[in-house]
């Protein structure tokens, strides 16, 4: 199925939606896939200038949306984030859980403790207090769907990223506890991998210096001029 | 968009990448869970 015929055949009108990570990228595609399917979306992130793009986008194509600038991993903003969502949109149907980072590239022994963490805390934490916000407004109305942008950096090492795969695996497994004890509630939770998308996350995890050193494959091909999977098509799942 | 529309909810619990062919999964749905194929495990 292509996303032509995606597009026409599912209809979200009448639900709502929380994209993190809205403002650019991904979150961004998938928050204007979204709006064009007719849900009405809050795209969350930390940039209000890029959320206004996003929701500009939206709008102009005759969408509704919103933005809600927010720190991910700040657990009382992302509980106020969810509650202006609901009382601006109405009750949250799914959340996607985007927002994330790539972390630095070297020797697990050599990068930054702090920068190793942040990217661990993005990833994980950040979808751990968004979906802890929205899953029980889901499980009172017993219908919702959450999906956590994972990778295949979870499924394997990757030597170099131990922070992103880490927080990757952390995820994937993450969206299947959650999975599991939200079944019976009617709620369903996926873990997506979006492919390699070329978006500014990439290029300034691909394009340093570190990666010249430690990821010299990926760094020709994105120096290159790489293209990878167009964000569209990432948010075609 | 399949994901957030409740066509592969079948499928709640596994890890789905963009080249997957979700309509071949959906009808596949009973052996992946059953077999917990998509989800992280230790194979012995």
């Amino acid at each position: 199925m292509n996303s032509d015929e995606t597009r026409q055949e599912i209809d979200l009108g009448g639900q709502v939606a929380i994209v993190t990570g809205g403002g650019r990228g991904i979150g961004q595609a998938m928050a204007q896939e979204l709006a064009s399917a007719g849900a009405a979306v809050a795209a969350l992130a930390r940039s209000e200038d890029q959320l206004a793009k996003t929701v500009a986008l939206i709008e102009g194509e005759g969408g509704r949306a919103m933005a809600l600038p927010a720190d991910v991993t700040d657990q009382h903003v992302v509980e106020r984030a969810v509650a202006e969502t609901e009382r601006q949109l109405g009750p949250v149907d799914l959340l996607v859980n985007n927002a994330g980072v790539g972390g630095q590239v070297g020797p697990l022994w050599e990068v930054e403790p702090d920068e190793w963490w942040r990217c661990v805390e993005v990833n994980l934490r950040g979808s751990f207090l968004c979906a802890r916000a929205v899953v029980p407004g889901m499980i009172a109305r017993q219908h919702g769907r959450v999906i956590i942008s994972s990778s295949l950096a979870g499924t394997a090492p990757w030597p170099y990223m131990s922070a992103y795969a880490i927080g990757k695996a952390a995820v994937t497994r993450l969206a299947e506890n959650l999975a599991a004890e939200t079944r019976a509630q009617g709620i369903c939770v996926f873990a997506l991998n979006p492919g390699s998308v070329r978006t500014a996350m990439w290029e300034s995890l691909f394009l340093s210096d570190e990666a010249a050193e430690y990821l010299p494959d990926l760094y020709n091909y994105v120096s290159q001029g790489g293209s990878g999977v167009p964000p569209e098509r990432a948010a075609e799942p | 968009m399949l994901l957030a529309s409740g066509q592969a909810d079948a499928l709640s619990g596994c890890l789905i990448s963009v080249d997957d062919d979700l309509a071949e999964m959906v009808q596949r749905a009973k052996e992946i869970q059953q077999d917990e194929l998509h989800t992280l495990r230790l194979r012995t």
